[in-house]
């Protein structure tokens, strides 16, 4: 027979496709879905620390002092980022979103963008994303119940993104690993179910040779192929009778009318 | 069976068990890694629980307060242990392990930490106690190890996270699978399916004395190789025509020679013009591109109501959210029947790739919606794209479905709506996590582009039914002038819609969530319908086409779903609420295919509009069901409870099965007795 690549072949090709597709979205859909969880429960552990570091500082302003003035704020948001390594930054706006205390000094002074701390919206811990990065406010209250200012925790995606990395490399790992199984094993097993169709085909095309030996797999196809070779040279043969018929009389015939 | 159809089966049986292997190998992989890291990031939060609260009580001691004469310790600790969730209990233990406060439920194998324990550098010394685990943090008087406070986090919570890991696991695991058994489905079709079933009709064409058909030349593989023969054969076969007519031309002998000419002509017939057979579409030409339709329309579905709400910026309230919703809906209902009488005017493939033109629009006007109602019309324009679209692709279904599959093939119908409803959801809310909302919907409108050349390219032409085009309101008169159709309507298809609705996405979710069952258990319990009622639909499609019976089938279903239903009655609710959903999929997969199968035979009866129309009235009517369902549910769980609007709708669905069998029983004695 001749033919480019064999429908097996191309099953065996198509199934390969398949599984490397069905590893890769496993293992993407997975590391997404990891991805979303880790990046929650990070959150959820900075949330903690901001609102305990907005605690702290509530209980400063308990006892009577201004959010400005409150002791030891700056070596608090220090010390508290030197203890947990996810925090990126840390700093205590007032409620007009004047920076007052921040581990990078530069920022003193400044105003957060209503994007990171809206006073309006702020009544318990939030989170935001701008282009530097993840974080969370949590605010400040006084004893009367009126928002004083918050805490901005500022952190990085470094510590999720080192898990991800491993998780992702397990995956692909396995996934290399299965279909390093899965293909060939596929491919033997195409070959295997699908011997009777390649051989019904060769059948096929073989019963259509002329001359072609009985096919018994294209046993209705040989019939119809006898029945027309049949029919067309029993005609073939009546019609060469009737030629060589007339091509005597026509032979009778001709003498005498040239004798005429 | 045919060697295609054994060859099929086996090659999805090879490939739905090495995907299974393989994916679920990655998965389990998955799973494993995501377990080794996401425990150490739930320790490390008991840990910050417990170092808050240390740091108090070390405060305490470093003013120089003896951890003897601490106070007020069970008070601190209780306040501590209520503003933190997930904290089982807290307690406060002396250097050698003894008990000096607790708050919470502190576990009966709670043993302190013996005398000696070095305390860790930083950090807690963890470990598990009976089903918490517990994070023990140091405590230090004068430079010496005085005390533990031990934070307990419940192991449930990250039982229950790990568990909903495995549950979405195995979702992404099922998504996968389903997707790609649709791509191979429609594979295998063009691959094997088609090209035998080509060759075989040649074969038969031969048989039949037809020595005018050839084999398209563009076919590859084993079947090229075939046709290329198969049209040198017939290519023989006719020159040995054309020198059979050059010869009796010759002979001089014009009547006998005539005579022995249509001898031949008798049995077999030869043509110079000759007629190619081209590979037929079969049902995976419509399957494919109604998945990938429902899956681009679903991939908003888990963002729909967050985005308008987002649009109305807190104007509107709910009612705001779900107007885009509402808009789609009605427009798919308002607008099937036109559907209908359109792929009835153009033909199933011509009706889909215009029906692709509004779909497409009405996602590419949602992705650039600046308010509420731009969406809403959006979302409208989208449904009345869903309306022709699925139309178009059921007919294609029905005019491809071989004799004695209808049913079978139907079907695939119900099947690759929501398959592609499962994945689209699935995938949906993964992308617009990532790519944002607006970027979503213009990705469904570039997906219908790629499903436009696939329908374009795979789905054959025509198919317009000419002879019986009527227009909407006289096909809706001539359509429920037949007495069958109105009670398939109202006794099957009305019915099993209103309980869809009213039960597995309204009551069932309100009932489930009062057994205290989390989102996530919620939405498990909600997907077993959708498992359970695929594989139904392959087993009722199955049964209907073996014992013609597909009448009987939807009348057992009904009663099904009734008594499941009912079980509230005699189980408990933790049991029988999960029960009665699988028996609603189960019911509802068993009668979906049945349903549809008797729509082409009703529309071969005289004076019946199309096929394609008598569909669009019956989606309609479903779509009237799904619309009436939630809100009578309502009203029956305000008027009397859950259990007793489940024992309504049950004893409904059991009612109008039970007159759907008597309607049938009468309409048989009624045929014998005509007979």
């Amino acid at each position: 027979m001749s033919f480019g690549v064999s429908f097996a072949s191309r099953l065996g090709g198509v199934l390969a496709g398949m599984l490397l597709l069905g590893c890769a979205l496993a293992a993407g859909l997975n590391h997404l879905k990891f991805e979303r969880m880790l990046m929650e429960q990070q959150a959820k552990v900075l949330e903690i620390l901001a609102a305990d570091l907005g605690n702290t500082v509530e209980n400063s302003l308990a006892l009577g002092v201004r959010l400005a003035g409150v002791p030891g704020a700056q070596a608090l948001l220090e010390r508290s980022r030197a203890a947990e390594t996810l925090i990126g930054g840390l700093a205590i706006a007032d409620a007009g979103g004047v920076v007052l205390f921040d581990t990078d000094r530069q920022n003193l002074g400044t105003t957060l963008p209503r994007a990171v701390f809206d006073p309006h919206g702020a009544a318990t811990p939030w989170r935001f994303r701008d282009p530097a990065g993840y974080g969370i406010g949590a605010p400040i209250v006084n004893a009367f119940g009126q928002l004083e200012g918050a805490v901005v925790l500022r952190y990085g995606r470094a510590a999720v993104d080192e898990k991800l990395v491993a998780a992702l490399l397990a995956m692909v790992q396995s996934g290399l690993l299965a279909l390093a199984i899965a293909v060939p094993l596929g491919a033997a097993l195409i070959h295997l179910v699908t011997r009777p169709t390649r051989r019904w085909f060769a059948a096929v095309e073989a019963a259509m040779q002329p001359g072609a030996a009985r096919e018994p797999l294209a046993e209705g196809l040989q019939q119809a192929i006898a029945e027309a070779d049949a029919v067309l040279g029993d005609a073939e043969r009546r019609l060469e009778a009737i030629a060589a018929t007339v091509a005597e009389h026509s032979a009778d015939a001709q003498p005498e009318a040239v004798a005429q | 069976m045919s060697p295609d159809r054994r060859l099929v089966g086996s090659v999805v049986a090879v490939a739905v068990v090495l995907l299974t292997l393989a994916v679920g190998f990655v998965s389990a992989t998955a799973l494993r890694s995501f377990e080794a890291e996401l425990r150490p990031e739930l320790e490390r939060e008991a840990t910050i629980v417990g170092s808050i609260g240390a740091r108090t009580l070390q405060r305490a001691l470093d003013l120089g307060v003896p951890f003897d004469g601490l106070t007020g310790l069970d008070e601190y600790l209780g306040s501590l242990l209520a503003t933190r969730e997930g904290v089982a209990y807290l307690m406060l233990t002396d250097a050698a392990g003894r008990a000096v406060a607790a708050a919470g439920e502190v576990p009966a194998e709670f043993a302190g930490l013996s005398a000696g324990t070095p305390p860790p550098g930083r950090g807690a010394v963890m470990r598990a106690l009976g089903a918490s685990y517990d994070a023990a943090l140091p405590l230090h008087e004068a430079g010496a190890l005085a005390g533990w406070l031990h934070v307990g986090i419940a192991r449930a919570r990250l039982d229950t996270a790990l568990d909903d890991m495995r549950w979405d696991v195995l979702i992404v695991l099922l998504v996968v699978l389903l997707a790609t058994a649709e791509g191979l489905r429609f594979i295998l079709s063009r691959l094997v399916e088609q090209p035998i079933g080509m060759v075989r009709r040649l074969q038969q064409r031969l048989a039949a004395g037809d020595w005018t058909a050839r084999a398209p030349g563009d076919l590859g593989a084993e079947a090229g190789s075939v046709a290329r023969h198969f049209n040198v054969l017939v290519r023989r076969m006719n020159d040995r025509w054309d020198r059979l007519c050059w010869l009796a031309a010759e002979s001089g002998a014009g009547r006998r020679a005539a005579a022995v000419q249509d001898a031949v002509r008798d049995r077999l017939r030869f043509g110079a013009t000759s007629v190619q057979d081209a590979l037929a579409g079969g049902g995976a030409s419509a399957r494919l591109p109604l998945f990938l339709f429902v899956f681009a329309e679903q991939l908003s579905t888990s963002f729909n109501p967050i985005f308008a709400m987002e649009l109305a910026e807190g104007r509107g309230g709910v009612l705001g959210a779900a107007l885009p919703l509402v808009a789609f809906v009605a427009a798919v209902a308002l607008l099937t029947p036109w559907g209908g009488e359109m792929v009835a005017r153009h033909g199933p493939r011509r009706a889909l790739l215009l029906g692709l033109v509004p779909a497409a629009a009405g996602h590419v006007g949602a992705a650039l919606a600046q308010d509420l109602v731009t969406l809403s019309l959006a979302r409208a324009v989208c449904g009345a794209g869903y309306a022709i679209v699925t139309i178009a692709c059921q007919v294609q279904l029905a005019r491809e479905a071989p004799s004695g599959r209808v049913a079978r093939s139907l079907g695939g119908f119900t099947a690759a709506v929501m398959t592609g409803a499962v994945c689209g959801t699935a995938i949906g809310a993964v992308l617009a996590d990532r790519l944002g909302f607006r970027l979503t919907f213009a990705l469904s409108a570039l997906l219908l582009l790629g499903i436009a050349l696939l329908a374009w390219r795979c789905m054959p032409a025509g198919g317009a039914g000419e002879e019986k085009r009527m227009g909407v309101w006289q096909g809706a008169r001539a359509a429920f002038a037949d007495p069958h159709f109105v009670l398939l309507v109202v006794l099957a298809a009305i019915p099993a819609k209103v309980l869809l609705g009213g039960f597995v996405f309204f009551l069932a979710p309100l009932e489930l969530r009062e057994l205290g069952l989390s989102q996530a258990a919620i939405g498990r319990n909600v997907m077993l319908y959708g498992l359970c009622m695929l594989p139904a639909i392959v087993v009722g499609a199955w049964i209907a086409d073996r014992t013609g019976r597909g009448g009987s089938l939807i009348v057992v279903a009904g009663l099904l779903n009734g008594a499941g239903l009912m079980l509230p009655f005699w189980l408990p609710a933790d049991v029988a609420l999960p029960v009665a959903i699988v028996a609603t999929g189960v019911a509802q997969g068993l009668a979906a295919a049945p349903m549809l199968a008797l729509i082409p035979s009703l529309a071969l009866r005289p004076g019946a509009p199309t096929s394609a129309a008598m569909m669009s009235f019956l989606r309609l009517a479903e779509r009237l069901g799904s619309v009436v369902g939630p809100p009578a549910a309502a009203a029956l769980l305000a008027a009397g409870g859950g259990v007793q609007a489940m024992l309504v709708l049950g004893l409904v669905s059991a009612a109008t099965a039970l007159g759907y069998a008597l309607a049938l029983g009468l309409g048989r004695m009624r045929r014998e007795a005509v007979a």
